[in-house]
């Protein structure tokens, strides 16, 4: 317990990098280093990227980031630092997950919202495409490779595309919250400013040029400072 | 119960997986495809299969990933995974294949068939069209919590171990009181492995373990849509676990496909294929001999 007073630690951080990034964790590793993060920096190459291997099963699932933050936190308690978790695209909703769950006390989605928007039978007729695609692709169902990058992520993770799901994750985030939106964000402008109202917890928002982790890092550093 | 056992027993390799595959009747006819449910494994088609294979079938029951001699999950969520292999398998047995499932593994036989068409040539499905849909009450915030406890439970603490087989035949009658305890513990047989200090399930914890995310009554209904494939739905008449949907329900849901059946079986519960097996067969019989003369 600390005494009355005492500053506060400097919170960690867990980055859940995007799926299909081959460099894994690597970059934000070195873009909090380099920022000078005073926590504890977390940034994990998730399964199946830098130096993990392919996950068992070899299929990749947006629940497979929230079983590798599951691990990572496993023993933490309220005497540690505060946790900011951060999702990149798709691992946007692992990362809200994360923060749903009560296991963070800051979130940052860097074009993490999901998106875009799609009909139920959109959705299923996207994922009835993805699967197709994927077993007609020989090395996307061969074994995975032991190192290097895996065919399979060629075909991507799609974020989710559910408006209503944002809403009610948006509603239901008792966290502050940091929103950085690039061009290659799944939500448009128009949708983005429809999104914000249903937030219940503090919410910032950031456009930037791109989303590489040079750029955001910074970015989450100053929103870090203020919260 | 004595049930003979499968003719041929084997492992294949596909998708990134190892499938435990049983098999009857002759290798050059025609292939059907058996699909368990959920935490069961292919030795539940034991008296099923070899009357499929009389009727001019090569019949092959896999262990889904996850479940039997398969191989492990990498998260719970194996739904589209699994499909995967199902196509895959179908492929290399010779498409298109007759797909029969009973339970989740029914959902299993529908998906693969709404996916990928050209390779399933029909679908029965044994008391399998979901469940009954009731609002979701918890937040979704709830949700998180509940399945990050369940990713707790699972990769950090180790399976239960039952002291004997009996504790286990115990455990799953409970679940399945109407299952016939001959056949409680025929599923248990085979879907146990022996453990320091006793047994446990053969069945993935992980499969257990999900994340909240994109779904409800209109996901799965556009999903079960995507099947055109002839169909056969087989449900239990008589109240029972995993077997909670309503007539009209089942009305609503079979109202989404142009191309199907649907009958109620009388004195079956969740497991009619094990309850009613001659009825289910001569169904089964019956629906093929209409749609593949």
């Amino acid at each position: 317990m600390r005494a009355a007073g005492e500053r506060a630690l400097p919170p960690d951080v867990l980055v859940l990098h995007a799926p299909g990034c081959t460099a894994g964790g690597t970059p934000w590793r070195q873009a909090f280093t380099a920022e000078g993060w005073r926590g504890r920096i977390m940034a994990p190459d998730l399964p199946g990227h830098g130096t993990e291997p392919a996950p068992l099963g070899g299929s990749y699932e947006q629940g497979l980031a929230v079983l590798w933050a599951v691990r990572l936190l496993q023993g933490r308690s309220d005497e540690d630092a505060p946790l900011v978790v951060v999702g990149e695209l798709s691992s946007g909703w692992a990362a809200t997950i994360v923060a749903l769950a009560g296991r963070a006390k800051g979130l940052v989605l860097v074009d993490g919202l999901g998106g875009p928007w799609l009909s139920p039978s959109q959705l299923i007729g996207r994922g009835r495409d993805l699967l197709r695609t994927i077993a007609d692709d020989p090395q996307a169902v061969a074994p995975a490779p032991p190192s290097g990058f895996d065919p399979r992520l060629g075909h991507g993770v799609p974020s989710h595309g559910s408006r209503s799901l944002a809403e009610q994750s948006a509603a239901e985030l008792a966290v502050p919250v940091l929103v950085v939106e690039s061009k290659e964000s799944g939500v448009s402008p128009d949708q983005l400013e429809a999104l914000l109202p249903h937030f219940s917890a503090a919410v910032t928002t950031v456009a930037l040029p791109t989303r590489s982790p040079d750029s955001v890092v910074p970015a989450i550093a100053a929103w870090a400072r203020r919260f | 119960m004595h049930l003979p056992a499968p003719e041929r027993a084997r492992f294949l390799d596909v998708n990134r997986t190892r499938l435990r595959l049983w098999e009857w009747g002759d290798e050059s006819a025609p292939a059907a495809v058996c699909v368990h449910g959920a935490y069961d494994h292919g030795r539940m088609w034991d008296w099923m299969a070899p009357r499929l294979a009389d009727l001019g079938f090569r019949v092959v029951a896999p262990d889904l990933r996850g479940h039997g001699d398969s191989g492990r999950l990498g998260s719970g969520e194996m739904w589209a995974a699994s499909a995967l292999d199902l196509a895959l398998l179908a492929r290399e047995l010779g498409p298109p294949v007759g797909m029969i499932g009973h339970s989740f593994g029914a959902g299993q036989a529908m998906f693969t068939g709404g996916v990928w068409p050209e390779l399933v040539r029909w679908v029965v499905n044994l008391d399998g069209l979901g469940q009954s849909d009731p609002p979701e009450e918890r937040s979704l915030a709830e949700r998180a919590a509940d399945s990050w406890a369940a990713a707790e439970r699972v990769l950090l603490r180790p399976p239960r171990v039952y002291a004997s087989l009996e504790e286990m035949v115990e455990r799953r009658g409970s679940v399945n009181g109407r299952l016939p305890t001959p056949w409680v513990e025929h599923l248990v047989r085979h879907g146990a492995r022996p453990a320091e200090g006793g047994f446990v399930w053969k069945s993935d914890p992980m499969f257990s373990v999900g994340t909240p995310g994109e779904w409800g009554p209109e996901y799965e209904d556009a999903e079960l849509a995507l099947l055109t494939r002839p169909l056969l739905v087989l449900t239990g008449a008589e109240p029972d676990t995993w077997s909670e949907m309503s007539p009209a329900q089942i009305d609503e849901r079979m109202a989404l496909f142009d191309n199907a059946r649907h009958s109620a079986v009388d004195g079956a519960g969740h497991y009619v294929h094990i309850e009613q097996p001659e009825i289910v067969l001569a169904a089964v019989s019956a629906f093929i001999t209409e749609v593949a003369p």
